[in-house]
């Protein structure tokens, strides 16, 4: 479904030369499960950021469903592809109620006019989709995001992120400023989205555990190259130690 | 000095601060709403001005005159957002190149430094009309009780624009820009078309306020503009010293246009109470301003609330 064929990306600001990924191939089918790991600067980044188009490539070129997508711009893919960042600031408008919010991300990808932002069913649906996490967040729609705390936010991002099934599904290390128990709760979140749709996701993490438990396929990154694609039994048969001794070599 | 007299110089304000409250509204969607200062406002209200009086004086309606005066106010906001997010200029730098071109243009369209229209081509001069010969008011009364009546419908059509304007998916997507633009775009909102449209609505609303104002003193200079800003910013703030929490965007603009009326009578009463010189009434303004701009600080330091905790 999504293919890149030989991305290089190139970081040079005049005085020093960067490259972060080189002449990178990827081909994920639809509806796979992909987790990422690498290390600082292995271009785990870059590479979303290419993907969702928040930066264009020095080379290469990326195909989504066979079409070439280099020059759409990046609030046109996000018609496509809903990302999911670390911070949980990125996610959410502060300013703006869950409800606001939420009626946002439900609006992706459609023609934004002088239509109701919220109707009443809207709220309706709102209120179903949070009642299914038992985090009593259904009750808080007409609270400002900025009383939400990280680990709610999260979550409130990553139904977000599924409200109008995206075609792919970026996590970038989502759960990585969350305290261990909030952030195994927010995985379990993640997982029970993902499989009901069967969304084609892709997701960094820095939790080796997390990385092997969950997804269909492994990815390791190291300097702008793939050192390692295991998938299937061979992937679950993985240990964490091994990854990090991989991690070091 | 009786009670005469205050009530004449109340009437005054009053006028003056409805007049003047969409320009506090137009600071509010740029500063508050957008989180940019916007400072082609102070153009945009001169140019506002100009044009009005400038059509009115050649003998236009006044109904043509302010459609074009807001009008022009959209084309200057829409010049600063352009230079901002398609030439990548700063906001502050994009309105004060915009504030100074329009300088000139101004002085182009009225072809001297002042321009003036007499009163019975004014919007006011139909209401004025009524209320002195229909109601046999006193030419004073008539005059002042014109300006409120035009400046409360004035803006209770603004506030009901925007009301539900902000309420619209379209609405809300600007509001998101301003809020988290990471946010806006990866939702797949066109950033940059939110920030342009933003501008175009703050500016026109200031360009009608500046054609208002003008006919309010039968004339317009080049100079009109100038101090427009900090007094729209003024009037902001009192405004939201005011508002209650918890507030929707309809009470936010309600009492904007409070604070603006507030700013106005304050102004207005110590001027002519003779207390201090007109001169100094910028100084007052800017004084007004920083007060209510630093007020949660003050508060702070002055009622010290302890915050219950529980244990």
């Amino acid at each position: 479904m999504i293919e890149l064929q030989n991305i290089s990306q190139v970081f040079d600001n005049g005085v020093e030369r960067n490259q972060v990924l080189k002449c990178l191939n990827l081909t994920i089918p639809e509806g796979q499960f992909v987790t990422v790991i690498g290390g600082n600067g292995a271009g785990k980044s870059t590479l979303f950021n290419i993907i969702n188009g928040n930066i264009r490539p020095t080379s290469g070129s990326i195909f989504f469903d066979g079409k070439d997508i280099q020059r759409k711009s990046h609030s046109a893919r996000a018609a496509m592809i809903a990302r999911v960042y670390q911070d949980p600031n990125f996610g959410l408008c502060p300013d703006l109620t869950i409800a606001e919010n939420m009626a946002l991300a439900n609006s992706r990808g459609k023609w934004r006019g002088l239509q109701w932002a919220i109707r009443k069913k809207d709220i309706a649906f709102f209120k179903e989709r949070l009642a299914e996490f038992d985090l009593g967040l259904e009750k808080m729609l007409r609270k400002k995001a900025s009383l939400f705390s990280g680990g709610q936010r999260q979550v409130v991002t990553l139904l977000m992120a599924t409200l109008q099934k995206p075609r792919l599904l970026l996590l970038d290390e989502h759960t990585a400023a969350l305290d261990p128990k909030i952030a195994k709760q927010v995985m379990c979140i993640t997982k029970k989205l993902v499989d009901e749709q069967k969304i084609t996701t892709i997701m960094i993490s820095h939790n080796m555990s997390d990385a092997i438990t969950y997804g269909d396929r492994l990815i390791m990154l190291n300097r702008g190259e793939i050192i390692l694609d295991v998938s299937g039994e061979e992937k679950q048969n993985l240990t964490p130690a091994e990854l990090i001794t991989m991690f070091e070599s | 000095m009786g009670i005469d007299f205050f009530l004449r110089t109340l009437y005054g304000s009053l006028g003056q601060g409805l007049l003047y409250a969409p320009v506090a509204i137009g600071v509010f969607m740029s500063l508050r709403i957008m989180k940019k200062p916007d400072l082609t406002i102070e153009g945009t209200f001169a140019f506002g001005a100009v044009i009005a009086m400038t059509l009115l004086y050649h003998g236009a309606h006044f109904t043509t005159a302010l459609l074009v005066a807001t009008v022009g106010g959209a084309v200057a906001g829409l010049a600063t957002s352009l230079i901002h997010t398609k030439l990548k200029v700063d906001g502050i730098i994009s309105g004060l190149l915009v504030t100074m071109a329009l300088f000139s243009v101004n002085l182009f369209i009225m072809g001297s430094s002042t321009i003036s229209a007499p009163l019975r081509t004014f919007i006011f001069a139909p209401v004025n009309n009524l209320l002195s010969h229909g109601l046999g008011a006193s030419n004073f009364e008539a005059l002042q009780w014109s300006y409120i009546i035009i400046g409360l419908f004035i803006l209770i059509v603004v506030i009901t624009v925007l009301h539900f304007l902000y309420q619209t998916k379209f609405g809300l997507s600007m509001r998101a820009t301003g809020d988290n633009e990471r946010m806006a775009c990866s939702n797949g909102v066109n950033t940059d078309s939110r920030k342009i449209s933003s501008l175009v609505i703050s500016n026109a609303i200031t360009g009608l306020a500046g054609a208002l104002v003008s006919q309010k003193l039968n004339g317009a200079e080049v100079g009109i503009g100038a101090g427009v800003l900090i007094i729209g910013l003024a009037s902001l703030v009192m405004g939201e010293i005011i508002t209650p929490k918890n507030r929707s965007m309809v009470t936010q603009l309600i009492f904007i246009a409070l604070g603006s009326l507030i700013y106005f009578i304050c102004i207005t009463m110590v001027v002519a109470s003779g207390l201090l010189h007109s001169n100094w009434e910028r100084l007052l303004t800017a004084l007004l301003a920083l007060l209510a701009l630093c007020m949660p600080k003050l508060r702070q330091l002055l009622f010290k609330k302890k915050i219950e905790v529980t244990k």
